[in-house]
């Protein structure tokens, strides 16, 4: 196959998101109402009042818990591939498991008691 | 298929002995009682290293792999692993008051700096790329902590920030440089690609950028001129016992890495990955040394020095004769212990401070003269006189590249040496020469501790040892090459 | 399907975005995320060849960079944070206590 003719979809996807969300804009641009009032000029968040600025900085506690997080997260790649090979890997590969989340478990403990799960 | 057994796990034993202290140090430090917990890490860290140092000496001379030829313990991981070991040793000596004075004394600090040594074990020992990635990578996440462990200084932070961005940075060319030696090769196991490339020759272009940006990635580790820029500020901001064990003992890895993939890996035959070399390493040589003239800190000194000295460990790189790489392994054991030895000084109090210029230094030789003695003895063996390590290596890289024709090289060399008298004499001229004028009221009753003491002048005993019996390691040395090539 | 080639050249490409933003950007985050794309170029570089010769060893390894990955960025988002909390500033421009 042809190097253009594989990448044509992508093209026509590309041409078509490009008019149609052109031509969407443009339609409501002429056929809409424009009414201006303080409600309308307000930033829209969810149907709810606004409050605080963009820039507000968030508490550091957020900021823990997403590091803790993403360690953990990650680390979990590891059991996938003991995961499908379970059978064929057998005790051994159960023990080498074993030591791998003890590890972790030594890191969940670490945390603990150093505070880093306590959200007050 | 044959599975893993428990036999694979012989090689790396002493990687487990060392990664299961870390862990006990951390359960330690979490549940002890607080009274003695500082002194029980520090015994405790010290032991494991002990166990860790038994083990490779049981290990020595028998060159077993593991993990399907992943990893092996032959004589020269054995000797690299010593240096490792050794150094983390007298870091852990010098650091005991350090941290408690400076407040990092926390049971983290042994722990990174256990899982650091780890990391350089699993480089020196890795024969698959994979390996090797992965211990650089320990190494260098617990070297980062513990370079910005001063959390409140700012310097210390900025250092931190400093290594890990440009240590990152470098992983990124390493890994770049695997993916495309495992493109060219298809796989990533050292001996594997060796066969490749000997079979269809290095001139596949996958094969040289591969090859140019993993030995890029290896002289941002080891502070190849031009890949330098963050030696001296991380070194000058990091604790001073952590610029010493990085500067002993991270360095040292580099090498390992570094020899084994260049003398086992790419046929170093062609003329143009030798001119590389040699201007890199001149550059190296000459920019350390010259930087290092116009310091004012004794740290930010030593630590230009210490590319000075990366630089005449290039000079046996690209000589790569048997002799020269027993230079390289013997020049990096005498530069851990000098280089350890030099910046352990400088994490003990003097006058109420831990000293910084060269003014500092002033009246020291009155203040506390056997430490300056001590002081006088690593700066000689880093200048290169006889009786100590320094010499002999120096002598050995020199020799072995005179025999093989270097002479430009050789000469170069020599000069640069005569140029590093210049620096570092000043610090035994301020030691003895000066007269310090302390502040009023200046507490000088302070004693040495003598944890650090013990460590310092093991490290002492240690470097003349190497200048006047080197050749048992010398030895050890050129066997563990033979074992290599 | 689509030549290996094209992979690679991508790769490549993303490779250089992130070694041009780290050496360009001024924002600390951003050169962190640029160091990011690099390695995200090598996992697709990695993967690439893994599946054109039929061998596991790259695809193991992605695993590894991953893993890696992770940890570095919690270190160097805390060393960030911690940095940011005696400097208040992001700008690597403003870093120069020691000089660069």
């Amino acid at each position: 196959m042809s190097i253009a003719s594989g990448y044509l979809p992508i093209l026509i996807m590309i041409v078509l998101g490009i008019v149609l969300a052109g031509a969407l804009s443009c339609i409501g641009l002429f056929l809409g109402p424009k009414l201006r009032g303080e409600v309308k000029e307000t930033p829209f968040e969810s149907g709810f009042l606004r409050n605080g600025m963009a820039g507000h900085r968030y508490d550091v506690k957020f900021y823990m818990t997403a590091l803790v997080f993403l360690i953990f997260d990650v680390e979990v790649v590891f059991l996938y591939p003991w995961a499908v090979q379970v059978r064929e890997l057998g005790w051994f590969g159960f023990v080498a498991a074993s030591v791998f989340l003890g590890i972790l478990v030594l890191g969940l403990a670490y945390d603990w008691k150093k505070g880093a799960l306590n959200w007050e | 298929m044959e599975f893993i057994t428990l036999a694979d796990l012989t090689p790396i034993i002493p990687e487990i002995i060392v990664l299961l202290t870390a862990c006990i140090v951390l359960l330690v430090d979490l549940f002890a009682p607080k009274k003695e917990r500082a002194f029980t890490l520090a015994v405790t860290t010290i032991i494991g290293l002990l166990l860790a140092l038994l083990a490779e000496t049981q290990l020595h001379g028998k060159e077993i792999t593991g993990f399907y030829g992943t990893v092996v313990a032959d004589d020269f991981s054995i000797l690299f692993e010593f240096i490792y070991m050794s150094v983390a040793i007298v870091t852990v000596f010098v650091s005991r008051h350090y941290i408690s004075d400076n407040e990092m004394n926390f049971g983290e600090y042994y722990v990174l700096l256990l899982t650091a040594v780890s990391g350089m074990m699993f480089m020196t020992s890795g024969l698959d790329l994979l390996v090797i990635f992965i211990g650089l990578e320990i190494m260098s996440i617990s070297s980062y902590i513990l370079v910005g462990m001063k959390r409140k200084i700012a310097k210390a932070n900025e250092a931190a920030l400093k290594y890990l961005l440009l240590g990152a940075f470098s992983t990124g060319f390493l890994l770049y440089g695997i993916s495309l030696l495992y493109g060219a090769t298809g796989s990533t196991l050292l001996p594997e690609i060796i066969t490749q490339i000997k079979l269809n020759g290095a001139d596949n272009p996958l094969v040289v950028v591969g090859m140019a940006l993993v030995i890029v990635a290896m002289s941002f580790k080891i502070a190849v001129v031009p890949f330098h820029m963050w030696t001296p500020d991380v070194y000058t901001g990091a604790p001073t016992p952590v610029t010493g064990f990085l500067s002993g003992a991270a360095k040292a890895a580099g090498f390992a890495v570094f020899v084994r993939v260049l003398l086992t890996g790419i046929p170093l035959d062609s003329a143009n990955w030798e001119n590389l070399f040699w201007i890199l390493a001149v550059l190296t040589m000459t920019v350390g040394n010259v930087m290092a003239l116009r310091q004012n800190e004794v740290k930010r000194m030593l630590a230009f020095s210490s590319i000075a000295h990366a630089g005449y460990v290039m000079v046996a790189i690209v000589v790569g004769s048997t002799s020269a790489i027993s230079g390289v392994i013997f020049y990096s054991c005498a530069y851990a212990l000098m280089g350890t030895g030099a910046f352990g000084i400088l994490t003990i109090k003097d006058a109420g401070r831990t000293p910084r210029t060269f003014d500092d230094l002033a009246g020291y030789g009155k203040r506390n003269p056997f430490l300056a003695l001590l002081m006088t003895l690593f700066i000689f063996s880093l200048v290169g006189l006889p009786l100590t390590g320094g010499f002999i290596g120096k002598l050995q890289i020199f020799s072995a590249a005179l025999q093989d024709g270097w002479i430009w090289l050789t000469i170069i060399g020599i000069l640069n040496s005569a140029l590093s008298v210049y620096y570092y004499l000043r610090v035994p001229m301020f030691m003895y020469m000066r007269e310090g004028a302390l502040p009023e009221g200046t507490d000088l009753s302070e004693q040495t501790s003598g944890f650090a003491l013990t460590g310092l002048i093991g490290t002492a005993a240690a470097v003349i040892y190497l200048g006047i019996f080197p050749d048992r390691i010398l030895e050890l040395a050129s066997l563990s090459i033979l074992a290599l090539l | 399907m689509i030549p290996i080639e094209h992979i690679l050249l991508l790769s490549a490409l993303l490779f250089t975005i992130g070694v041009m933003g780290v050496m360009l950007r001024r924002n600390v985050i951003v050169i962190f995320m640029s160091i990011e794309l690099m390695l995200n170029a090598v996992n697709l570089s990695f993967v690439t060849f893994a599946r054109s010769m039929d061998s596991m060893t790259g695809v193991v390894f992605i695993f590894f960079i991953i893993v890696v990955a992770a940890a570095e960025a919690v270190v160097g988002l805390s060393i960030i944070l911690s940095i940011y909390r005696t400097r208040k500033t992001l700008n690597i421009e403003e870093f120069n206590l020691l000089k660069w």
